[in-house]
């Protein structure tokens, strides 16, 4: 039913969003036009405007990349940007266009972006907001390019659209010296990807197998049955199953905190398993928390700041 | 008015319900052996802290939800009333909701307490409906809890998603038994005195069964009775949720297979109940460990399968025999 009137709701932005178009076409005006350049996206080859002056940031992966370069959005999703990027939140200059469960399109519309980059969280929404402005959809996608290479991908592209070639390619540069450096440290270790979630830790492969693309580790319960989209990546697992595959390492993502719900911390919860005492990953420490805003961007920065963190736990660890 | 079969009854459910407790406590993510157990301290201590504690929690789970059907079926007068039907186990669900966002490090008590406020505040709305609409159709009367479940979830999932809970509270609400270890599931003894108590009492609910008229008229305090099921069933049902989440339809469909088997003998019963409500959501947790091993399928989520099936077979095929 919830469905239904979700449905609903999007029908009726859609239909606001629209009945805004005629409107108020010309309240601001648009940039001037600008060169256009050909990009390879999710959707196919779109051509979009160089140095676009009005830009909506809806995939959160591209939020970091963006600052970077240097660009601020006219409207962004505030809930959903991490604390890096207060700066974009606070700005009351920075429309807020509600979460991807509800989208406030018709704001996406009176901001008459130049250009909208959508996809990930948005990907859904795609179509209707072309009708807005181009949507440009780079966000990772491992089936097709891996997430990494995806990750680089998307800030080429962002970097030739912004004319930020040179911190591009630093960027990128950045990624593949840290995940090098951290693959140079792994040699077959064992690892859980461990997801805390309501107080409960349970198997998050689906949405960490990335991480340990480039390196030389294992995940113990890498997933023998379908893609990395099954449904069982993230079924319920029990602590004891855990402690039978007892791996080397463990890292934890935990959801709990990057959404802010309190409660006790995914430390408080793997140090209170009494299961786990005499695992090796207990016994050696090698349990590694990922940064918070490592959940909320998932972008490139973040992947670079988790295989520095790694491979100085690695370090460590040797 | 037993059924021809009561003497065989007996030995054969508890044979297979052992057998059942044997699988549970055997079967799992870590491998153990009964010699294992004895000799390898390794293996026992998982046997202590995980095992042992789980099928416990399974057995106290399947009485608190069994035993809060019997009750409910017996207050409504309506053989397709339990605490998933009726609305309760989403009041529960909203109190728990509340107690994330108003005071996530609660202790569990404090949360099963508000659990349970919520469960009885619940369960005296539904009551309160039924009397003021005045149905007494045997499938129209779960319809309306169902109805009213819907609502009081519709309002706990808008609440989540507002303040970012919705993948926390689906978390917990198909939680079922993965992550039940000893220090987690304690307070679901506390089912066992419930049990007691129903048992005591079992015969002013069989009498209050029958009507407020009839009940009255053989001088039973009809409202007592009614509060005081009402809060043995929030009481199991606020527990039961703080622990182990939803567990759907499993109140509804033993208590009415036991009363087929052997008729309304409520204080009779019970026990049978008990037992054969333990059985079942046991199967439905070793079937959810054993499909996508190593991962789990929650225990909530088969018996959901189970038990959906099973209700509409019996809405189906009793509407004629279930005059109630």
């Amino acid at each position: 039913m919830l469905r239904h009137l979700r449905a609903l709701a999007v029908a009726v932005c859609v239909g606001l969003t629209f009945a805004a178009c005629g409107s108020s076409g010309s309240a601001v005006p648009a940039s001037e036009p600008a060169d256009t350049i050909t990009v390879q996206t999710n959707t196919g080859e779109l051509s979009v405007p160089v140095n676009p002056q009005r830009v909506v940031a809806l995939d959160n992966t591209s939020f970091e990349t963006l600052l970077e370069f240097g660009v601020t959005p006219v409207a962004v999703p505030k809930q959903l940007l991490p604390d890096s990027l207060a700066a974009w939140a606070d700005d009351p200059e920075i429309i807020d266009v509600g979460t991807h469960r509800e989208p406030r399109l018709e704001e996406i519309n009176a901001a008459n972006p130049d250009l909208i980059i959508g996809g990930k969280r948005f990907a859904e929404y795609t179509q209707t907001l072309s009708s807005i402005a181009p949507v440009l959809d780079l966000a990772p996608n491992v089936e097709a390019t891996g997430y990494l290479d995806g990750l680089k991908h998307q800030t080429t592209v962002l970097g030739e659209v912004f004319g930020a070639q040179s911190a591009a390619e630093r960027l990128n540069a950045e990624l593949d010296d840290a995940a090098a450096e951290a693959s140079a440290l792994t040699n077959g270790q064992t690892v859980f990807l461990a997801n805390h979630n309501g107080g409960k830790i349970d198997n998050g492969a689906g949405r960490m197998a990335p991480l340990i693309e480039p390196l030389q580790m294992t995940d113990v319960f890498a997933s023998n049955r379908g893609g990395s989209d099954s449904v069982h990546n993230d079924s319920g697992l029990a602590p004891e199953t855990v402690a039978q595959a007892n791996p080397d390492w463990v890292f934890v993502l935990d959801r709990d905190a990057a959404v802010g719900n309190g409660g006790s911390p995914a430390r408080a919860t793997i140090e209170a398993q009494e299961l786990w005492r005499t695992t090796t990953f207990a016994t050696k420490a090698q349990v590694l928390y990922l940064d918070n805003g490592f959940y909320v961007t998932e972008g490139i920065s973040a992947y670079t700041a988790f295989y520095q963190q790694l491979a100085a736990a690695l370090r460590g660890a040797a | 008015m037993k059924s021809a079969l009561p003497a065989a009854v007996w030995p054969a459910t508890a044979v297979a319900l052992g057998g059942l407790v044997l699988a549970s406590l055997f079967v799992g993510g870590y491998d153990l052996t009964p010699w294992g157990v004895l000799s390898d301290p390794a293996q026992a201590e998982v046997w202590w802290i995980s095992r042992v504690p789980r099928t416990l929690a399974l057995i106290f789970a399947a009485m608190a939800m069994t035993i809060s059907g019997v009750i409910m079926q017996m207050i409504t007068q309506n053989k397709f009333v339990e605490p998933t039907t009726a609305g309760t186990s989403e009041w529960a669900g909203l109190g728990v909701l509340a107690m994330l966002l108003v005071a996530p490090d609660a202790p569990p008590l404090a949360k099963m307490a508000v659990a349970s406020l919520f469960a009885f505040a619940g369960t005296m709305v539904f009551l309160a409906v039924l009397r003021r609409v005045g149905v007494t159709g045997s499938v129209i009367v779960p319809l309306v809890g169902i109805m009213l479940g819907a609502v009081v979830g519709a309002l706990a999932t808008f609440l989540a998603g507002r303040f970012n809970l919705l993948q926390a509270m689906s978390a917990w609400r198909s939680g079922g038994f993965s992550s039940i270890v000893r220090g987690f599931y304690e307070p679901l003894w506390a089912v066992l005195g419930v049990a007691v108590i129903t048992w005591i009492a079992a015969d002013r609910f069989s009498v209050a069964g029958m009507g407020r008229e009839v009940a009255t008229n053989v001088g039973l305090d009809y409202n007592r009775t009614v509060l005081l099921g009402t809060t043995l069933v929030a009481l199991s049902t606020g527990i039961t949720s703080v622990v182990v989440g939803f567990i759907p339809f499993l109140g509804l469909i033993v208590p009415n297979l036991v009363s087929m088997l052997r008729g309304d003998d409520l204080r009779a019963n019970l026990p049978l109940v008990a037992i054969v409500g333990a059985g079942l959501l046991l199967v439905c947790d070793l079937i959810g460990r054993v499909v996508v091993a190593p991962m789990e399928i929650p225990a909530s989520v088969v018996m959901g399968v189970i038990g959906g099936a099973g209700f509409i077979v019996m809405v189906v095929s009793q509407r004629e025999r279930i005059s109630a």
